[in-house]
């Protein structure tokens, strides 16, 4: 850690910075594969608390418990689903 | 699923709330959801304290959102709706609901939750769930199973989500 550099200045030189290091580090990055997609993390992350949580709540039916933590996984107005009724009488989520 | 029409919908309702500086709670089922429960509504229930001052403040939220003026829902009830431009009409109820619920008490437990760079004040699951069994329609009965189990769910995972 460089003294007396915070841990926000230090994100801000690395983003900042253009080095053939940090290109190299990317490639290497991109080849496996690059970052995650966000429906990947979100749906790795919701089967390891499922796992977690079956064995303590049996009582919960597993494709409810799915639901419930996907809900909670999710940021909150992405939880939300109002089912709306149009002019024509067709109902939209 | 989650929509962009809902998520919308809930900016709409939050900066129109903020913009005429009206209190309100999110209740019903809307709460449910933001809550985390996987369930679906028609309407976005309110509750308000029943003032003279929230009263204008209300007929200024209907502006807001495009909408008529408070109906009430029947000749029975105290309860009232604002169909505006939001996806769903509002339901606003007041001071109390089922469940013995004053506005004080339901406001004790509720959370801040953020929806875009706006914020809603939300009713706590256990209150959703405490109204809910208290009213009994088949609609709310049909719905508890489901909300008891988020609230288990919720409660094992406590701060970890």
């Amino acid at each position: 850690m460089i003294a007396g550099m915070d841990a926000a200045e230090m994100g801000r030189r690395g983003g900042r910075s253009r080095s053939a290091a940090k290109r190299a580090a990317a490639q290497r990055n991109g080849a496996r594969g690059g970052r995650p997609r966000d429906v990947d993390v979100l749906a790795r992350r919701g089967r390891e608390v499922c796992a977690l949580l079956a064995a303590e709540l049996p009582g919960v039916d597993p494709g409810d418990l799915r639901l419930i933590v996907r809900c909670l996984l999710l940021p909150p107005a992405r939880r939300a689903v109002f089912v709306s009724r149009r002019n024509d009488g067709r109902y939209v989520f | 699923m989650s929509s962009d029409i809902s998520e919308k919908t809930l900016v709409a309702l939050a900066k129109a709330l903020r913009a005429v500086k009206l209190e309100a709670i999110v209740i019903g089922n809307c709460a449910s959801m933001l809550n985390g429960a996987p369930v679906t509504t028609q309407d976005i229930d309110l509750l308000i304290r029943h003032t003279r001052t929230n009263r204008r403040k209300l007929a200024r939220f209907a502006d807001e959102i495009g909408g008529s003026v408070p109906m009430p829902v029947s000749e029975l009830s105290t309860v009232e709706w604002i169909e505006g431009r939001l996806a769903v009409p509002v339901e606003i109820h007041y001071d109390r609901i089922s469940g013995g619920l004053t506005f004080s008490s339901v406001r004790s437990r509720a959370q801040i939750v953020a929806v875009g760079n706006e914020k809603l004040r939300v009713a706590a699951l256990v209150d959703v769930i405490r109204s809910k069994q208290a009213a009994g329609r088949p609609k709310d009965r049909a719905v508890l199973p489901i909300l008891r189990d988020t609230l288990a769910v919720k409660k094992r995972l406590g701060d970890a989500l």
